[in-house]
Formats: structure tokens, C-alpha cells, sequence
């Protein structure tokens, strides 16, 4: 998987309505927000505020109602190779007809990428996720986290600069969350990819981020964009002790609560 | 130790159908009714036409013109139900046609179609495809509208191309569907094949119980019956052989899913995203799809 | 929204317009035999004749009774013993073969046994309908009882429940969706026998009409007839359709869709 590098992703003044007339529901109103390559950026919001809408609209999946969203001077008006998406619910997202190594290269047979090369692709992914001999098994023999971890090797294999992940660890336990974050953190400095994190979790949001953008209120706007100066380093105990971290999960609980989405 | 427990399981499953097959046996041993003959001279009859009478000429007609039947109302099923599951509008328009077609009695016409097309085999083959075709279309559009919505965003994000899609991920997502849809099909199919035999044909095995009843041959009439009992039973078995192949992933994802805690399996069926299936969102004008397949979730949960 | 009902509506409705106009057309344009494939005005006129006539009306009580009868049978006797051997393992599995047996086999094809035995009556009729919808209403009533929920037949074993009440309390109600599942499936086959046993034996009712007409080459009137048959059979499902539902109102949205 070679590093590459790509322009930054703009968000400019996005919103998006639901439905019509009298059944019009407004989720996002006037969003506007950057990431720059290499940056790994949360967008932190309770449940509804319309975290998957915004990362559909990012994704070139969900057409807004109004603004609109570019990669360097391209639009993303559908979805385009530069972007990855790992999806929230990873037993919707992986099929259980296939096995592991062909859920992730079925992607890039689209692609028209060679079949020596996904395969090769493939198995490089699901090493660097730690499922390097799980290619030959079916999804459903791996336990949720492991799972996971083969939908983001299927982002990885695709090769695309930007990988978004909408909630990816939302349903596993504890223990599992916080390796999952910490492959997280080793994979996006080693291929230098850009990520942007989509999670309801404010601990997460902080401990993985360069930055955290705060999504609430009613229509859900940007409430504020906070710069996470904890350096590269992390660690799942070192790191939450520290009291930068603290304050900052308190400076962001503080937004969300007096600002109640939906 | 294995043999041993092997033979037990058969003992559980085969001691009752022995049992029932030996009291016929034994009840009829002296029967003198002419209506119902003794168990040991059906069988006699059954070996008699199979090897020395037209038994497997009549079977090979049967099965040739259920399996052409089937077969095409299998492909054709199978293509316009994913058409009319993708395409709402289309769907929504002929919904109120197919729930009629799916419930007339298909039966009503065997007459019209054989005094019209002749007694040979091909106006067999098409009511059987044409009683088939039914539950396998409204089965697959079932099928497809149930696909989980996250299968297309999937196919979206990744650029998968629209024919790569359909074949590697709807059709095998939809096969459990279609299975089912299938496995109605069988025994309609089954029906079919027998009612236009015995309507009028020359040969085939529903024609030997007809004929042997024109002529009152009553042990063969029973052998031909229990012969047409046995076809089925044939038939049903390898589909489901087949089915299970097929399906290998299904049934373990199944397996796994119910072997859980049932709460937890509930909370993960809850805590699955709200379904955003442009489809379902005009739940109303939803086509009342069969709701046959409400007997396979229960057969595939009670295997 | 009411405006795209309207479209919706007047698209089905153009459906089967459209088709009735092909229809007239093939019969019309010679493109199919006469005696095969009359055009659906002749046809449409021979079904407000009959309409008119009391035989019609027989004809429809026949073949709706032989259906009912058959099927009221095969409720009766299905529903027990499914739910009782859906109950115990041992039963379930000692019948599993014959189950299988029964359930594939074609009931029709037993009709030319009791077209000899019993003649060409209503009784023959109903038999062979039991017979055959016995195995559908059969098997849901099984699978019913044998899915109740493991955490309350954990519950009940916890409880030391008596397996009688096990049985009428837990199993027969958790049942319940299920088996109206089963009436539903049998109460389908039921009219789809009654026609095919009506042809076959020249036991009276729509089926036998449908076959007499078409072999005195009236084959409009055949048509008629068949469209009877596919109306009664529509009827029928919706109805059963509506009862299930009214019935199940209480049951929670089912999580398999
Ligand atoms: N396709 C849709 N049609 C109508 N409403 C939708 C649709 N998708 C999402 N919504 C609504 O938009 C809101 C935000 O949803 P979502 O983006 O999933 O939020 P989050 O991911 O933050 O939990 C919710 O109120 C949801 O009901
Ligand atoms: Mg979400």
C-alpha cells in the first residue's frame, strides 16, 4: 500500500433536507468544514444529529440540498476513487456469500485492477489489520471486532487517500474499541492516509483526533472546531490521563449539552 | 462408537415409518376390498412395471416436462423479479395484477390450454412453468426489496459496476428468497404435473394412474400413486440438498444468529440502522408480497 | 400525496387495461385458435349471462364448500397434532420422514382412489382436499410450537412449569402467528384443489363447468368460468389475508422481514 498524498476535502455551507412540504425535515443547516491530507478529523454529535447524513454527503452518496463538497477544485457529486468508506453497521457491509479476501478485493475488480495484484492487495490489508491468515474464512466465523477490521481492510485495499468511517466501533466491547482505535492510529501513520472519524463517543472523538468538530443543535450546525494539541503519541491510559484531555472532553460535553440536537 | 450413534439417530427418525409401512403391510396382508388391495401385491405391481412394464418411460415423460417447466419458470422468476424489485414504479403498477395471477387457481386451466395446444408434452411443460412462475417471482421481488440498504451504499462507495452488482451481490443476497419461492414451486409444480397428465395424455405417470383407473386396476392405480408419492419425495429432498449447498452461508449465519442469546440477537436486529430503502419508504403502496415467505423463515429456523 | 395516489392508481388500473385491449386484440386478430383464446368481450358477456343465472351461483357454492369442507378438516386435525409433536422432540423426530413424505406428496394424485371408492361426490371432494391441506396447516402448526422463544422455555424449565401447561400456556400461543400462517397457505390450496378434483373427477362445481364448456368448444363460457374461479381464489386470499392480520394485531413488528 503506497502512501499517497491528495488535496483536502471541503465542506462549503452544506445543507440537507428530508423529505418535502409539510414533511420537510431539516438535519443539516449550512455546514462548512476542511480536511487537510494526512489529518485525521472527528466529527462528534449524539445519536440523529445526522452524523451519517453529513459522511453520506461527504462520501458523494447523498446529494445535498444546498452546498456542496469538493476535493481540491473537484466536486464530489458521487462517489469517486479518492475516498474509502468503512460503514457503521459492518454486518450490513461485509457479505456473508464471501469469503474474507474476496470481500475486500471485490472492490477493485471494479476498479480493473489485475487479479495477481488484488489478491496481493488484499493480503497486504488484512495483515496490516492483523488478519493476515483470516482470508480463507467466511465473515460470519469472525467474532464483530475482527469483522470490523475486514471492512477496514477493504478500505484500505482500495487505495484511496481518504478513508470515512462512520461510527466503526460502535457495537464491539470495550476492549476491542480501544485496540480497534489504536490500529486505527498505527495505520493511519503508516500509510499516511487522511480520516475522517464519524462518533457519537466524546472520548473517542478527542483521543483519536488532530481535530474534532462538534455537530449539534437543532437544525445541526458546526458548534465549534477544536484543535486536539496532544501530539502523535497516543495511548489508551497515558494519553485520557493527561490533563489537556480532560479538559477537552469537558469543553466538548459542555457544547453538546447546551446545544440538544433534534 | 460413531457407527453406533450414527444408527441410533436413524433408528429415532426410521422406527415410525417402518412401523406405519408394517402395519400396512400386515392389516392389508388378507384384505379382501377390492378398493384396497394388500400392501405385498402393490408392491409386487410397482417391481413388475419397473421392470418389465412402461414405469420409467412414464417417470422420464413426467419429470422431463416438470423440469423444463420449472426450469424456465425458474430463469424467468428469477430475471423479472429483480427487474420489478428494483423498479418501484413498474412494481407498484402491476402489483395488483400478479397478487391476482399469484391467487387463481392455475389448475382452472388445464382444460382450456390442452384441448387448445394437444395432449403432447409441451402444453404440459408450460402450466407446469406457469403455476411455478408465480411464487418464484413474488419471492425474488421479496427477495430483493428485503436487501439490506446497506448492500447498495456498499456498492455505491466502491464503484462496484451495475452488472457485478446484481450478480455478486443481489442474486446471492436474494437466494435465500428465491429459494423458497422455489421450493412452493416444487410442490405446485408436483400438482401441475399430475392434473395435466391426468387430464389427458398418452403417457406420463399420472396417465398410468388414470388409465389403470379407466380400467379398474386398482392395485395399479395404488402404485402408481405411491410411485407419484416417492416422486415427489424425490424431488423435494434434492432440492433441498441443492438449496443447502447453496445456501451454506446462510444457514451458518442463521445457526449463529439463533444460537446466541435470543436477547441479544433481538438487540442486534434493533440496533441494525433505520432502513432507509426508498422502497420502504412508501411502505403503503407496498405491493403485498407473498407472504409464503413467512413459512420458509419459519422452515429454515426449524431445521 | 394524494396526487401520487392517484398516479399510482391510474397506473394499475392502465395495466390492466392495456391488457384487456391486448387480450381482445390477439383474440380478434386470428393469431390464436378461436376455441382456444376467445376475445374478452364474448368472454365478459358470458359472465354477466351467467351472472344472471342461479347455476352460476351452485356452481360457485360448490366449489367453495368442497374447499371449506376439506379445509375444516384439515384445520381440525393439523392443528393439534402439529403443535403437540412441534412440542416434543422425540415425536418431531420419529415423524420427520413421513412429514417430509406427506408434505411433497401431490394429494390430487390419490384422487382416482376415491373417485372408485366413493364416486364422483362432494365427499370424495372434501377428501382429498383435507388430505392436501392437511400438510401446510400441519407443518406451521410444527414449526410454531417447536420456535417458541429459548429464554422462556429457559423461563418455564427455571419454574419447574408442569409440561401440560408448558404445552397449552407457552406452545399453543406462541404458536398462534404461525398457524394462521398455515390457514392461510391451506385455505389457497383448498380452492386450488377443489377446481383441480372438480376437472379431474366431474364432481360438480366451477372446475367441472370450466372442462364441460371447453369440451362443448364454448370455450367463452370456459373463460368465464375460469375467471370466476380466479376471482373466488383472490377473494379468498385476501380475505384470509385480513383475517390473519386482524388477528395478529397484538404481535410486535416482526424482526424477520
Ligand atoms: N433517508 C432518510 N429519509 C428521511 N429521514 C432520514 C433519512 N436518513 C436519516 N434521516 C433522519 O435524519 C436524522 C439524522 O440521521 P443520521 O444522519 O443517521 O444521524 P446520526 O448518524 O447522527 O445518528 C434522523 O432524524 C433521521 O431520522
Ligand atoms: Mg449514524
Amino acid at each position: 500500500m503506497s502512501n499517497h498524498t491528495s488535496d483536502t476535502l471541503y465542506v462549503e455551507g452544506l445543507s440537507k433536507t428530508y423529505g418535502e412540504g409539510s414533511t420537510a425535515h431539516e438535519v443539516l443547516s449550512d455546514v462548512s468544514l476542511e480536511v487537510h491530507p494526512q489529518e485525521l478529523v472527528s466529527l462528534v454529535g449524539p445519536s440523529g444529529a445526522g452524523k451519517t447524513t453529513l459522511l453520506r454527503c461527504l462520501s458523494g452518496l447523498l446529494e445535498p440540498t444546498s452546498g456542496r463538497v469538493r476535493l481540491g477544485d473537484r466536486p464530489v457529486s458521487k462517489p469517486i476513487e479518492d475516498i474509502a468508506v468503512v460503514f457503521q453497521d459492518y454486518r450490513g457491509s461485509l457479505m456473508p456469500w464471501m469469503r474474507v479476501a474476496e470481500n475486500v478485493t471485490f472492490p477493485l475488480q471494479g476498479k480493473g485492477v489485475a487479479k495477481a495484484e488484488r489478491d496481493h492487495r488484499a493480503q497486504e490489508a488484512l495483515e496490516a489489520v492483523g488478519l493476515g491468515d483470516a482470508g480463507n474464512k467466511y465473515p460470519w466465523q469472525l467474532s464483530g471486532g475482527m469483522q470490523q477490521r475486514v471492512a477496514i481492510a477493504r478500505g484500505l485495499a482500495y487505495e484511496a487517500p481518504i478513508l470515512l468511517m462512520d461510527e466503526p466501533f460502535g457495537s464491539v466491547d470495550a476492549q476491542t474499541r480501544f485496540d480497534l482505535e489504536d490500529l486505527t492510529l498505527r495505520l493511519r501513520r503508516e500509510l499516511g492516509i487522511t480520516i475522517v472519524l464519524v462518533t457519537h463517543d466524546i472520548d473517542e472523538a478527542v483521543y483519536m483526533a488532530d481535530r474534532v468538530v462538534v455537530l449539534g443543535g437543532r437544525p445541526t450546525r458546526v458548534l465549534e472546531t477544536i484543535d486536539v494539541g496532544l501530539g502523535d503519541d497516543r495511548d489508551q491510559i497515558g494519553t485520557k490521563e493527561n490533563h489537556l484531555f480532560a479538559e477537552l472532553r469537558s469543553h466538548v460535553l459542555n457544547q453538546v449539552r447546551h446545544n440538544p440536537a433534534i | 462408537m460413531n457407527i453406533q450413534k450414527i444408527l441410533l439417530g436413524a433408528g429415532k427418525m426410521l422406527w415410525l415409518p417402518a412401523l406405519v409401512i408394517a402395519a400396512w403391510w400386515v392389516l392389508s396382508g388378507t384384505s379382501e376390498n377390492f378398493y384396497f388391495p394388500p400392501l405385498s401385491k402393490i408392491f409386487e405391481k410397482i417391481i413388475f412395471q419397473a421392470t418389465e412394464g412402461a414405469l420409467w418411460e412414464n417417470i422420464l415423460f413426467s419429470m422431463i416436462n416438470f423440469t423444463i417447466g420449472f426450469v424456465v419458470a425458474g430463469i424467468a422468476g428469477i430475471l423479472f423479479g429483480i427487474v420489478l424489485g428494483s423498479l418501484r414504479r413498474i412494481r407498484v403498477a402491476v402489483s395488483p395484477l400478479l397478487d391476482f395471477m399469484r391467487s387463481m387457481p392455475q389448475i382452472a386451466l388445464v382444460p382450456v390450454v390442452i384441448m387448445a395446444f394437444g395432449i403432447g408434452p409441451e402444453p404440459k411443460a408450460f402450466l407446469i412453468g406457469f403455476i411455478c412462475f408465480w411464487p418464484i417471482l413474488l419471492n425474488t421481488i421479496d427477495g430483493v426489496r428485503g436487501l439490506n440498504p446497506q448492500l447498495l451504499e456498499v456498492a455505491k462507495a466502491y464503484r462496484i459496476p451495475y452488472p457485478v452488482y446484481l450478480m455478486r451481490m443481489v442474486l446471492p443476497a436474494t437466494l435465500p428468497a428465491i429459494m423458497t419461492g422455489m421450493r412452493i414451486a416444487i410442490g405446485l409444480g408436483v400438482v401441475m404435473m399430475v392434473v395435466s397428465e391426468m387430464y389427458s395424455s398418452t403417457r406420463g405417470i399420472g396417465f398410468y394412474i388414470l388409465q389403470s383407473q379407466e380400467s379398474y386396476r386398482i392395485t395399479d392405480v395404488w402404485a402408481g400413486t405411491i410411485v407419484i408419492g416417492l416422486l415427489g419425495y424425490l424431488i423435494s429432498v434434492g432440492f433441498v440438498a441443492v438449496e443447502r449447498y447453496l445456501l451454506a452461508w446462510y444457514y451458518q449465519v442463521e445457526r449463529r444468529r439463533l444460537r446466541k442469546r435470543p436477547a441479544r440477537a433481538a438487540a442486534e436486529t434493533a440496533a441494525a440502522p433505520p432502513v432507509r430503502n426508498p422502497a420502504s419508504e412508501h411502505a403503503k403502496a407496498r405491493l403485498t408480497a407473498d407472504k409464503d415467505s413467512e413459512v420458509v423463515v419459519a422452515t429454515r429456523k426449524g431445521v | 400525496m394524494r396526487q401520487q395516489r392517484m398516479t399510482v392508481l391510474g397506473s394499475q388500473i392502465g395495466v390492466i387495461l392495456a391488457l384487456l385491449v391486448i387480450w381482445e386484440l390477439i383474440a380478434r386478430s386470428g393469431l390464436a385458435a378461436e376455441n382456444a383464446f376467445p376475445p374478452f368481450s364474448a368472454v365478459s358477456v358470458e359472465l354477466v349471462k351467467g351472472m344472471l343465472t342461479s347455476s352460476y351461483w351452485t356452481a360457485v357454492w360448490q366449489t367453495l364448500q368442497g374447499a371449506l369442507q376439506g379445509f375444516l378438516v384439515a384445520a381440525a386435525v393439523g392443528i393439534p397434532v402439529g403443535v403437540v409433536v412441534g412440542f416434543s422432540p422425540f415425536l418431531e423426530r420419529s415423524s420427520r420422514i413421513l412429514v417430509d413424505f406427506g408434505r411433497s406428496f401431490p394429494a390430487i394424485a390419490l384422487l382416482p382412489i376415491f373417485v372408485l371408492s366413493y364416486g364422483s361426490t362432494i365427499t370424495t371432494k372434501t377428501i382429498v382436499i383435507a388430505v392436501g391441506c392437511v400438510f401446510p396447516i400441519f407443518v406451521q402448526s410444527f414449526y410454531g410450537s417447536r420456535r417458541v422463544d429459548p429464554a422462556i422455555v429457559e423461563t418455564a424449565k427455571a419454574f419447574r412449569i408442569p409440561a401440560g401447561m408448558q404445552l397449552t400456556r407457552i406452545a399453543l400461543p406462541s404458536a398462534v402467528p404461525s398457524i394462521m400462517t398455515g390457514l392461510r397457505l391451506g385455505i389457497t390450496m383448498a380452492v386450488l384443489l377443489s377446481i383441480g378434483v372438480e376437472i379431474l373427477g366431474g364432481i360438480p362445481g366451477l372446475g367441472q363447468r370450466i372442462a364441460g364448456a371447453q369440451q362443448d368448444g364454448a370455450s367463452a363460457v370456459a373463460f368465464a368460468y375460469i375467471l370466476t374461479a380466479s376471482a373466488l381464489g383472490f377473494a379468498v386470499s385476501k380475505l384470509s389475508q385480513a383475517v390473519e392480520s386482524r388477528l395478529l394485531r397484538w404481535r410486535p413488528p416482526t424482526t424477520v422481514s
